[in-house]
């Protein structure tokens, strides 16, 4: 690679006087030259993550100190337009790198409007049979998103960020609003693990700078759709960041369709009682897709118990039944309330185990409606509700409905 | 061709880096503010311009000749090369290495050494056996050439000129 520091340094200075046409014509065919040899597709796409970067932070602050939503409105689809003329005039569409790739990919998320993704989780020490659906991720771009969680014993969490920033419903059903001093928790303590908490778009934005990528051969979604495939692998210090991050990302949208997010099993859950250790399907980063697995609702270890929020017969529960103000639930027989993380789980030193896998896929939804990545729209609906009982049970799944 | 303009005013990459940014940034907060009915290029280098002003102002950064009629001419080649017809400006900039493989030999050697190895004047000297003044002097006949290949190529396929 060229080595950007040096240039033939012969151009005069900014005070030499001379003739201005001579010199501007040799600056001219230098800026030329120097565009040529060292501003590649590469550089050009981290220019433009970059302005992206910028333009939505700007946005953000923007949005904070002036509430209009009509310039809101301007605002985005300016950054939009600008979005779209710079990657076209950077000629992003035909690099093939996987960096080009992924840079590529978050711009294009940026631009892409309103999507979902399933969550779906692996516990520790679990095999593919025991992923469970867990919730649901919906975005607009890495500063509008909601990720609305239920926890195998029926507690619900809800975080998300709005134009006033991060916030979060904890499983008493309180909203709080995080600052910059204090920011929203990446990670949600469970009984018998911690998840992450984090969008795709942002997951994705982390990939340059903290994983090592690899293009890999394009792959099959179930649906037939073809897909870029990118590994990446952590390549900084150990951190409680997954280790390895598997994508699909649609070759025409350049939108992520899926992302498997891979934590090592270092045999910590078979010591603690659980599954672990045992691995019945080859790593399903190394091997091909083979399609969603059938959710199952719980990481329950005995068959006998049914889910909190539900009688012995199998119906719901009635909807004002939310937990307790520690965290319990009717029927419940005391697991611990999930808790946020003020700081980094330790896995190596600390109690408890990472998941094995997080799934994110894709799924189709309308476009949202106003106000949706605000706290208040999803404060009203606490606990195990008949639309989770669609979205985590046998029956066909549903986009949320409208409120 | 935002990055060519600040390049030719800017030597260090890192600058150009981020005085893209911050030109992208002002563009996007004065989008309100550009008159559709005049070309965008201009206006977008206008606001590059008091970007790499204020850049020397605040830093040690060296940079090239920046002076006002300096800066006015840079802007009217940038200008009539976007008049080129081609799919992008890198496009058009490509042309240029067309340019590059008709230099003479001795002139060729320079250009590569200076730009696609990033050698320093006094490091191609060494490897070429010459002075520093001879390779400056090198460079320079070989930026005329460039641009007066540039111009006659555009010109005999019909097209505007390189040069105003």
């Amino acid at each position: 690679m060229t080595d950007y520091r040096h240039r033939p340094n012969d151009l005069g200075a900014c005070d030499d006087i001379g003739d201005a046409e001579r010199l501007a014509a040799q600056q001219f065919i230098h800026g030329l030259l120097a565009h040529l040899h060292e501003d590649d597709p590469d550089r050009q796409r981290a220019r433009v993550v970059g302005v992206m970067d910028a333009i939505r932070r700007d946005d953000a602050a923007r949005s904070r100190r002036m509430r209009f939503p009509d310039w809101r409105l301007v605002a985005s689809t300016a950054a939009v337009a600008m979005l779209l003329v710079t990657l076209i005039v950077a000629g992003l569409q035909t690099e093939r790198s996987a960096l080009a790739l992924v840079r590529t990919s978050i711009a294009a998320s940026a631009a892409a409007g309103d999507r979902a993704y399933e969550m779906r989780v692996t516990p520790p020490g679990g095999t593919d049979e025991d992923e469970i659906l867990a919730g649901r991720i919906d975005a607009r771009n890495s500063q509008h998103f909601v990720i609305d969680l239920l926890t195998p014993f029926g507690h619900r969490i809800v975080v998300g960020n709005d134009d006033d920033g991060p916030w979060a419903i904890g499983h008493d059903g309180r909203t709080q609003r995080f600052q910059d001093d204090h920011p929203r928790p990446r990670w949600l303590e469970l009984s018998d693990t911690v998840f992450l908490l984090d969008s795709v778009d942002a997951m994705l934005e982390r990939l340059p700078s903290q994983y090592g990528l690899e293009l890999r051969a394009p792959e099959s979604l179930p649906d037939g759709s073809l897909c870029d495939r990118i590994s990446a692998v952590s390549s900084g210090p150990r951190s409680p960041d997954p280790q390895r991050i598997e994508l699909w990302i649609d070759p025409d949208t350049r939108v992520v369709r899926r992302m498997e997010l891979h934590w090592p099993d270092d045999g910590r859950a078979a010591r603690r009682g659980g599954s672990g250790g045992r691995r019945r399907h080859a790593d399903r980063g190394d091997g091909e897709y083979s399609g969603p697995l059938r959710p199952r609702r719980d990481f329950v270890r005995d068959p006998n118990r049914q889910p909190p929020g539900e009688t012995a017969d199998g119906t719901p529960m009635a909807l004002a039944a939310p937990p307790d103000p520690n965290g319990l639930r009717p029927g419940d027989d005391g697991p611990p309330p999930p808790q946020f993380l003020d700081r980094p789980p330790d896995f190596r030193g600390g109690r408890l185990p990472p998941p094995r896998r997080m799934v994110f896929e894709r799924v189709t939804v309308d476009p949202f409606p106003e106000g949706w990545f605000s706290p208040e729209i999803h404060e009203t609906e606490t606990g195990w509700s008949p639309e989770w009982r669609h979205r985590c049970g046998d029956g066909p799944r549903r986009p949320r409905p409208e409120p | 061709m935002l990055t060519a303009f600040l390049r030719s005013l800017v030597y260090d990459s890192a600058a150009v880096d981020d005085l893209f940014q911050e030109t992208m940034l002002t563009a996007w907060r004065r989008l309100p503010d550009y008159d559709r009915e005049r070309p965008f290029g201009p206006w977008l280098r206008g606001i590059a311009s008091n970007m790499v002003l204020q850049h020397r102002r605040r830093s040690r950064t060296k940079l090239l000749s920046c002076e006002p009629a300096v800066l006015e001419a840079l802007d009217r080649r940038f200008g009539t090369l976007e008049l080129v017809p081609a799919d992008s400006f890198r496009a058009r900039a490509e042309r240029l290495r067309t340019c590059m493989e008709r230099l003479p030999q001795k002139l060729r050697e320079v250009v590569e050494l200076g730009y696609a190895r990033g050698l320093l004047l006094r490091e191609i000297g060494i490897a070429l056996q010459a002075t520093e003044e001879a390779v400056k002097k090198r460079i320079q006949r070989a930026r005329d050439m460039l641009l007066r290949c540039l111009s006659v190529d555009a010109s005999s396929s019909g097209e505007p000129e390189g040069t105003p």
